[in-house]
């Protein structure tokens, strides 16, 4: 019996500093935390960011490195720019998407191809912190001092496919997005870090197409 | 008219016999201790690719990591510029594992086809002991020619492969270009299939 109760403490302490992110505690008011996100996201009207993107592949000893820029207006113009290791521009405004290499560019219509719009709106979703509120997803908030941390747990067959889950920080300063965590069933990942953000600067529409 | 149809079939043999021979080229005592390995053939380290497959009118673009790993296999992973993974293949000299294929991708045929090229890009097929060594008139180029496959190795100056040609009976299926830097390490690799719409090419990173 003493046995059984050891073994079971043991599995409670490993179970739960497993199901929980290192150096988190699970948030106690997910209400005025979520609030908080969503006050923050209705009032950013424009982003404008570099990045920073490691993709971690377990079978390399050194991650993949990408560095860019990023740009956002509200509601949903996108702009994604790859410098290093090469150009590559990703826009996506009012159900278009486009792909700039050094060679061409490419359109495509988000709203006429399934995979196109689940990215966009992925994509979207997780800059604006609107799919804390996606049924597609289980939510979980956890906290430290300075950042919340909103893991999303995919529902839905196809994106369960290969997404494990969404790792959303986002800063207590404002409540903006300062790194994105997308795990892959292998737990291979992607990480990306905001830097240098700046909110509600003017951009320019010019700036969400590509000719 | 009978007579034209005997002479038309005549001359279709001569030009079907002649078109499969190895015209232009004469056999060589180059002795292949020569040819230089391919990075894939002696190297341990990872290389990435800038990557841009066309498949029927379908484009996908990314960075591919060829790494070698032990057992003389090689992991293959193809994934796009924000990180989401195409495929993700392990192949060896006779099996080959998919870990991962993006749910559009996963074709049997297209799982083939695509097995079957790295298998050809990464030397894999190569068999020097049964091949015979063939040198051109008009150039410098060598030419492996495999007894049992339809399949041409040429060299450049120095001994690297540059390209690989796949023939069939009457015509070139299938064209791998290799392009090298200063340090013989590789450029550019360029896939065509001439028969499908299916093309693949590779920019070191």
């Amino acid at each position: 019996m003493k046995k059984i109760l050891i073994y079971t403490f043991l599995f409670l302490v490993f179970y739960n500093a497993k199901s929980q992110p290192s150096g988190f505690t699970a948030v106690k008011d997910i209400n005025s935390v979520s609030e908080k996100i969503k006050k923050s996201s209705l009032e950013t009207k424009t982003l404008d960011s570099d990045f920073k993107q490691y993709k971690h592949l377990s079978i390399l000893t050194k991650d993949i490195e990408s560095v860019g820029h990023f740009s956002f207006k509200a509601e949903n113009k996108v702009r994604w720019q790859y410098t290093v290791p090469y150009n590559y521009l990703i826009v996506m405004s009012n159900g278009k998407m486009w792909i700039k290499t050094d060679k061409k560019v490419q359109t495509y219509d988000t709203n006429s191809n399934k995979v196109f719009k689940e990215i966009n709106d992925l994509m979207v979703g997780m800059l604006q912190g609107k799919i804390l509120s996606d049924p597609n997803f289980k939510t979980k908030y956890y906290e430290n001092s300075t950042t919340v941390l909103a893991i999303l747990i995919p529902q839905k067959p196809d994106l369960k496919e290969f997404l494990k889950e969404i790792h959303i920080y986002f800063s207590k300063t404002d409540y903006s997005v300062s790194k994105l965590k997308m795990l892959e069933n292998s737990d291979d990942y992607t990480l990306i870090n905001f830097l240098n953000q700046k909110k509600n600067i003017e951009i320019s529409d010019s700036k969400f197409s590509v000719k | 008219m009978k007579y034209f149809k005997y002479f038309a079939l005549i001359v279709f043999t001569i030009t079907l016999f002649f078109s499969c021979s190895t015209k232009g080229l004469i056999k060589s005592d180059f002795d292949i201790k020569n040819i230089q390995n391919s990075e894939f053939q002696n190297s341990d380290s990872t290389i990435l690719f800038k990557t841009e497959i066309n498949i029927f009118k379908n484009e996908f673009s990314g960075i591919t990591v060829i790494k070698p790993t032990e057992n003389q296999s090689h992991r293959i992973v193809f994934l796009n510029e924000v990180g989401m993974k195409f495929f993700d293949l392990e192949i060896s000299n006779d099996t080959f594992i998919v870990h991962q294929m993006f749910e559009p991708l996963n074709k049997k045929s297209f799982i083939n086809m695509l097995v079957s090229d790295f298998k050809t890009m990464l030397f894999y097929e190569i068999d020097i002991d049964n091949s015979q060594i063939y040198q051109s008139q008009k150039t410098k180029y060598f030419v492996l020619k495999s007894e049992n496959k339809r399949t041409f190795y040429y060299l450049n100056n120095d001994f690297y492969y540059h390209s690989i040609i796949k023939k069939s009976f009457l015509r070139t299926v299938q064209k791998f270009n290799f392009i090298y830097n200063p340090q013989n390490m590789f450029k550019e690799i360029y896939i065509e299939h001439k028969n499908i719409n299916f093309e693949m090419n590779f920019e070191r990173i």
